[in-house]
């Protein structure tokens, strides 16, 4: 080689290695800016109102999390909470996922011992909002693992957006959630490195992220079962190899015992059924192994005559195993939460406390496509790549996609273990497209040409290659654009859709006049902070269950029912006492202590979350406690639920219904509307003179949403009727 | 079938099995026979005996089924039919894995142990 043939190729060494650093540098800016985006969509709510903490039970997180920062670790793990539950309490210490709580305490300790005294509030308001930020990061290592980085960038992309993930992960919105998918992806990612390099090193990651996400949600059980099922699908497509078995044995005893250094969990890990996948998957999996190594040291003949033996044997001394479990009981059951996941009309027709709640409801169409947008379009173009690539973590991805499918058809909240999959298989799909056209575009010659487009030498197929060639050229551009333009929308949706419908805090109502302007309904705070300051510290409050965690997050009261729900017959109790008219809602009220009963009244505010839309899922629950209670007594003669005149008579006469309407008749909105017109229901009510006999007013909101009752004390007994004669005294007839 | 069948079967195995592995493999085994022993003998207690701290008995199980688990990984890893299927780990990472893994294994067992 002469020497100036050398100094090119050095040059053009050193013009690749700057390609390369450019890139690398370019790859982390986009990355950097990912994380700024996936953090600051989740602002719009702390923007709008104020950094405060959202819904139900990001309250209930808030009150512990207070309580380990300011009490510590060993009072937090062994606290019993007397305030919930009246008069049962609540193991709090054996009954929560920690991972939360635990995060936020360390992020507090970290910021105090630099001197940043942030309050635990915004800690834990602005937590999920930095974890998701890291959930993307971990998204573009693990589609790094799977795919490449180009498809990576774009899954981090998508993570960072998508609002299925957004939607429990908004500033403010301080739930397991928020770093359980952080944990999930983690665990995912790990794994799949480990089955890649079959190094015990990244199984201890991998168990040490599933320790982690155990911690944190109660969803780990996926994770526990998921894995099983991709070994067995390894197995059945005929791929296993001794990495896959380093990966999941290992995994499977290390993460089972750290599993169960959780309280909640504790031996659940090895007695559930839930469970039993896992172990069936990794005892099948050294059987498998065993016969494997069994086979190495023999030849085909005599292998082939002891296979079917060994194989009955061990199959036998399994069967044996689980049918005695099983049998005797000792393996628990499947629960009714995880019923609802194979048979979804499970719940509606035996626990309809599982059934009553938003979340559990079957998704609709229109959800899939608001949740994942593009996504919903891509994951199945990613789907096909994968399945053509065909390498174990390619598998992985596809049996991970097609699980969530599943599921998230079946419950609504679970869109949300769905997202980090879609975001995977349509970054790899997208990307693969737009790899395609990018290149069909930008460098047309170096694009395959098709059998078509051979030289044929000939006027007429001259004139057809060129139209064609005009054609395709069209074609690859419009498609390019196309691609870009879809992606674009697809962050307009995301923005739109993370301001307008995710960053509710519940807790504010706002609404906007016919003129534009937004009034701010404050009513609920304005309610618990009456609470706080007008009631004892001891008094006790009887609510529906939802507002639980917020009574006794804000105001600091006692409660009988929270959203633990972990109790059913203490809430068919509450919903008895509401649906039931007014003299045996007090005896209950009495014998529970009760001092204050609190409902949401939104008639007047035309806020139609209320309790009396609530209403019949308290009848039903109270219907399995007392079977006297039927919902059809709460409907009208020709079956529709109303408030007015026609409503059933058990409805106009429950305590709910007078709790609500209580002087609500004295109400006129307008010229034209009626006395007693209740704006969600869109009718004048049935019953305009209520007189409560046990109970009087004690707080209204300013827009009448929370309504506080106070219970009386029992009257004093009725006079004894005076006889006609005075009495005669005995101190007359006193002996001299 | 027959016992001479079996017996056959079992002696070429044994010799197979014997002239293929190396010194340092038969350790290994050794000690994948030690754990199992464990956990049989442990087993066996509980049915004997009953399981009433449960945790110990956990602790025990487990911790002897880990190290029956991680020391066949090993053995996986460290002979040399397998080289083609473990890319990138090396004899020396893989012991230092196996140790790592033991490490939080027993530590996680004996605080379940309680």
């Amino acid at each position: 080689m002469s020497d100036r043939e050398k100094l090119s190729t050095d040059e053009e060494m050193e013009q690749n290695e700057t390609q390369e650093r450019n890139e690398t540098l370019m790859r982390y800016v986009a990355l950097g800016l990912i994380f700024l985006i996936a953090f600051s969509v989740r602002l719009f709510s702390v923007l709008e109102y104020e950094a405060i903490i959202h819904e139900f039970d990001p309250w209930f997180n808030y009150r512990t999390t207070k309580k380990l920062v300011d009490d510590g670790i060993y009072d937090f793990y062994s606290w019993f909470d007397v305030d919930v539950w009246y008069p049962l309490g609540r193991i709090v210490g054996g009954t929560i996922y920690p991972g939360l709580m635990v995060t936020s305490m360390i992020f507090s300790k970290i910021l105090h011992f630099f001197n940043f005294p942030v309050d635990t509030r915004i800690i834990c308001v602005f937590l999920a909002p930095v974890f998701s930020g890291v959930t993307a990061m971990v998204a573009y290592w693990f589609t790094a693992e799977i795919w490449n980085v180009q498809a990576a960038l774009l899954a981090a992309f998508f993570m960072a957006l998508v609002p299925s993930y957004m939607s429990r992960s908004v500033a403010g919105s301080y739930d397991n959630e928020g770093v359980a998918i952080f944990a999930l992806v983690a665990v995912f990612a790990t794994f799949v490195k480990t089955v890649k390099t079959g190094s015990l090193m990244w199984c201890c990651v991998c168990v040490l992220s599933y320790y982690y996400m155990v911690n944190a949600w109660g969803g780990y059980i996926f994770i526990a079962n998921l894995l099983p099922l991709y070994v067995a699908v390894m197995l059945l497509v005929g791929k296993y190899s001794l990495r896959l078995h380093v990966a999941y044995s290992a995994f499977y005893v290390l993460g089972t015992l750290m599993s169960m250094q959780i309280h909640f969990v504790g031996f659940q890990a090895v007695q559930t059924g839930e469970h039993m996948a896992a172990a069936a998957v990794f005892f099948f999996l050294q059987a498998y192994g065993f016969v494997n190594f069994v086979r190495q040291h023999l030849t085909p003949a005599m292998f082939a005559s002891i296979v079917w033996s060994l194989v009955i044997g061990l199959g036998s001394i399994a069967g044996l195993a689980a049918s005695v479990g099983v049998a005797t009981g000792y393996i628990a059951p499947w629960t009714g939460r995880f019923w609802t996941l194979l048979d979804p009309t499970y719940a509606k027709t035996n626990i309809p406390i599982i059934a009553s709640v938003s979340e559990h409801q079957p998704t609709t169409w229109g959800t899939y496509f608001f949740d994942l947008h593009l996504l919903a379009y891509a994951l199945p173009v990613g789907v096909f790549f994968c399945m053509k690539k065909g390498t174990d973590a390619a598998i992985f991805i596809v049996v991970y996609g097609m699980a969530t499918v599943y599921f998230s058809g079946v419950m609504v909240r679970l869109m949300l273990v769905l997202a980090p999959a879609a975001c995977i298989l349509g970054g790899i799909g997208l990307s693969e497209m737009l790899t395609r056209f990018l290149e069909a575009c930008l460098w047309p010659a170096k694009t395959s040409t098709s059998p078509g487009d051979r030289p044929k030498k000939n006027r007429r197929s001259d004139d057809k290659d060129a139209s064609n060639e005009q054609i395709t050229f069209a074609l690859r551009w419009t498609f390019l654009f196309g691609l870009i333009w879809v992606m674009m929308t697809y962050t307009m949706h995301c923005t739109w859709a993370g301001a307008e419908a995710y960053s509710s805090p519940s807790i504010i109502l706002s609404m906007r006049t016919h003129t534009g302007q937004r009034i701010i309904y404050d009513d609920y705070r304005e309610a618990y902070q009456w609470l706080r300051t007008n009631t004892a510290r001891d008094a006790k409050i009887m609510s529906w269950w939802d507002y639980g965690y917020q009574i006794t997050g804000m105001s600091n009261r006692t409660v009988l029912v929270d959203n633990n729900t972990w109790n059913n017959t203490h809430i068919a109790t509450v919903g008895k006492a509401m649906a039931s008219q007014e003299d045996i809602s007090y005896q209950i009220m009495k014998k529970m202590d009760v001092e204050f009963a609190l409902v949401i009244f939104g008639g007047f505010a035309g806020y139609s979350g209320d309790d009396i839309n609530k209403f019949l899922w308290m009848v039903r629950i109270a219907g399995t406690l007392d079977s006297d209670i039927q919902e059809s007594d709460y409907m009208s003669r020709t079956g529709n639920y109303v408030m007015d005149a026609s409503g059933g008579k058990a409805m106009l006469n429950s305590l709910m219904y007078k709790l609500s309407y209580y002087r609500f008749a004295e109400m006129k909105m307008g010229e034209n509307t009626p006395e007693g017109y209740d704006r969600v229901r869109n009718t004048e009510i049935g019953v305009k003179n209520i007189k409560l006999e046990y109970m009087e007013e004690a707080f209204t909101t300013e827009h009448w949403i929370l309504r506080i009752y106070r219970v009386k004390p029992e009257s004093n007994r009725k006079p004894t009727p005076v006889p006609s004669k005075p009495l005669v005294s005995s101190f007359a007839t006193a002996p001299k | 079938m027959s016992s001479t069948d079996a017996t056959a079967i079992f002696s070429a195995f044994k010799k197979s099995y014997n002239d293929s592995t190396s010194h340092k493999l038969k350790v290994c085994d050794a000690f994948i026979v030690f754990f199992a022993l464990n956990c049989f003998i442990l087993f066996l207690y509980r049915g004997l005996v009953g399981s009433f701290p449960f945790n110990a008995y956990l602790g025990g199980l487990f911790s002897n089924m880990g190290m029956l688990i991680f020391t066949v990984c090993l053995r996986m890893q460290a002979a040399p039919a397998n080289e083609p299927q473990f890319q990138g780990v090396t004899h020396e990472s893989s012991f230092c894995d196996y140790s790592l893994c033991a490490v939080l294994l027993l530590f996680t067992s004996v605080h379940f142990m309680g």
